[in-house]
């Protein structure tokens, strides 16, 4: 045991993690990148108007910020809009993935390069794009809720779906052909086939993937910014135009939140996604 | 034998991809109740042969019949036919027990007689306990069960097996050949297996039909495919031969044969040859005899030089060379722990039995 233990502690030649710059590097790397979050977070329980010094705890500005009906609309139309934008997106990028796998077509490469486009174009052109589309053709603004979120909605869409497409892809691509010929000649048509092996083999591709449209639809701004109406404000937009008057500590608290509703999702999308590379894996 | 009923009916198949002929103008029958190997090197056919029995692969031309019914235009999951695949195919999300009675399910069986169907067959394969595991803590042969009960259980009226052996080791694989008969003669079912591996065809099968670049070379039972090889190829696929280029030289009741490379050897008219076919004569290894002193007449005998020797346990190979440097391979069993066995270099006799010879075209 003890030889078991000394093994493992001493570090081999590639056990990088071991040596002290790497891990002064890692740990830099890390404050780099998480301390500015980490002060958002703490300052969004400082009991001060103005957010620059500690003045004690308190949770007063979550509490404030539940009561402003404006951030309210805002996270609730940012919600609303997350949830639609992620299940069409997961129909439509499945149905991409599909369709990618399973046929042979004229002009695949074009196609598939085309539906890829949006994840590489600059969000700022995206949004441009979008702005101008629909101005182009007239789109109807003013609408009952929720229709009036539908533009924000088709925007989130069609640069949310081809992420799906790209996940379920991949999954795609481990997937035995054998299994659809044996489903078959047990029996199955092609639609019990479809129901019974594709979709549970597909499912954490569809399940990372979804995670992955809700998040991408709920913080995005740039898109946003450029296709929301005035009456349609979306939880990222609205904490830009109130930090324009001034950052409060209901800033950091709504920010917090969002933060938080990330941090999970995508956490549960990549646990999905490992577990299911294991699984391959045996 | 007395296989009454032709179950499997094959005319004229071919199947063309492209340019390339895969499987070339076939016939062949195949009765009920039959265990049945189609066998030939890779990519000779016998799999896409098969794969259109199940309906995986339709033909370009010719007909299949299935118990009487022509199987043009039936999809694979409306023929009365089961497969087991090479990856087995096991649904990796279904436990034992759901993989077995998918085939069940998808047709509407009723729960009771799916579960009753469904641990009958696991039961058949030795399965009973593993109902509730997930294929991926199944160890390869055991998947391969979960395999053959998930075809079976569907009571087809032919099994199809595609080289259901090739991802075992070699102890298990010699298990599930014994064990595969004995489950064919459990069930009854006509079983079609494709296999390049020719001793499970041996072993196994009640006939067997050997292919090469899409065509049948020989449909026989598997005695006559080792000793009365049909052509060339089939003695060169089957076992290990020792073949010599050979010509006629007199015809009549009883033919001379000249081998220039061994001797001349006087043999009785051969049935289903012409004699002016016959260009090589062929003995198998284990049929030739190797001695110190010169034989009686009674057997072909000559005079040979060791020059290379394998020892494989059960039997030493012994290659010898006769003549101008014409090599022949001789296969000793190794009877008795204390059997003398020659060295390279020695000189011997090496002899045969004329009628053991084959003659070839």
């Amino acid at each position: 045991m003890r030889g078991l233990l000394a093994k493992r502690t001493s570090a081999g030649p590639l056990d990088y993690i071991h040596q002290g710059w790497m891990k002064l590097t890692l740990g830099l790397s890390f404050v780099f990148l998480y301390s500015p979050l980490l002060i958002l977070v703490i300052f969004s329980f400082n009991d001060s108007r103005r957010n620059i010094v500690w003045r004690g705890f308190t949770t007063k500005y979550y509490e404030k910020a539940w009561n402003n009906d404006g951030l309210i609309e805002a996270f609730a139309n940012s919600l609303t809009i997350a949830f639609l934008c992620t299940i069409i997106s997961t129909i439509l990028g499945a149905m991409v993935a599909l369709l990618l796998w399973r046929f042979r077509f004229p002009l695949k490469g074009a196609y598939e390069g085309a539906m890829t486009l949006p994840i590489v174009i600059p969000e700022i052109c995206m949004g441009v794009a979008m702005m101008a589309f629909f101005s182009r053709v007239g789109w109807p603004s003013g609408l009952v809720w929720p229709f009036n979120l539908s533009a924000i909605t088709i925007a989130h869409i069609s640069f949310c779906f081809p992420f799906v497409a790209v996940i379920v892809r991949a999954r795609l691509a481990n997937f035995n052909l054998e299994l659809e010929e044996a489903a078959k000649d047990l029996g199955a048509s092609e639609w019990q086939f479809f129901r019974d092996i594709m979709i549970p083999f597909m499912r954490p591709g569809l399940i990372a993937g979804a995670l992955l449209a809700f998040t991408l639809s709920l913080d995005d701004f740039v898109i946003t910014f450029f296709t929301s109406g005035p009456d349609t404000v979306t939880l990222p937009v609205k904490i830009y135009s109130m930090v324009r008057f001034s950052v409060t500590p209901e800033i950091n608290a709504a920010s917090t939140v969002l933060i938080a509703i990330t941090l999970v999702l995508t956490t549960i999308a990549l646990w999905l996604q490992s577990r299911a590379g294991q699984k391959l894996g045996h | 034998m007395n296989h009454a009923k032709t179950v499997i009916e094959i005319s004229n198949v071919s199947k063309r991809f492209g340019s390339v002929v895969a499987v070339d103008d076939n016939s062949l029958t195949i009765q009920e109740g039959e265990f049945f190997a189609l066998l030939g090197p890779s990519g000779c056919g016998k799999t896409t042969l098969l794969r259109m029995l199940a309906g995986l692969e339709v033909p370009t031309e010719g007909k299949i019949l299935i118990d009487g019914e022509d199987m043009h235009g039936v999809p694979p999951n409306h023929r009365p036919i089961n497969m087991v695949f090479q990856s087995y195919a096991v649904f990796p999300h279904m436990t034992v027990f759901e993989n077995v009675g998918y085939g069940l399910k998808v047709t509407g069986v009723p729960e009771p007689t799916l579960r009753e169907g469904v641990m009958a067959a696991l039961d058949q394969v030795q399965l009973g306990d593993y109902q509730d595991r997930m294929p991926d803590q199944l160890s390869g042969g055991q998947k391969q069960r979960v395999a053959l009960a998930r075809a079976l259980v569907k009571k087809p009226k032919v099994l199809l097996l595609d080289e259901p052996l090739s991802a075992l080791d070699a102890k298990l694989r010699e298990a599930m050949q014994l064990e595969l008969v004995k489950l064919q003669n459990t069930v009854g079912i006509t079983f079609v297996i494709v296999t390049h591996d020719q001793d499970e065809a041996l072993s196994m099968a009640d006939r067997i039909a050997v292919i090469n670049e899409g065509k049948i070379e020989q449909i026989a039972e598997p005695r006559t495919i080792y000793e009365f090889p049909a052509n060339r190829f089939v003695a060169d696929f089957i076992g290990k031969m020792n073949v010599f280029d050979a010509r006629v030289k007199e015809n009549g009741d009883s033919i001379t044969i000249e081998a220039p490379d061994v001797g001349s050897f006087s043999v009785s008219h051969p049935e289903d040859i012409e004699p002016d076919r016959i260009n090589a004569v062929a003995i198998r290894p284990e049929k030739t005899r190797l001695t110190a002193k010169r034989p009686d007449d009674s057997l072909f005998s000559t005079e040979a030089q060791i020059v290379n020797i394998a020892y494989h346990g059960k039997e030493t190979a012994i290659f010898v060379e006769i003549g101008q440097g014409t090599e022949l391979s001789c296969t000793v069993p190794n009877t008795s722990r204390s059997q003398h066995l020659p060295k390279t270099g020695d000189t011997c006799w090496v002899s045969w039995q004329v009628d053991d010879m084959l003659l070839l075209e």
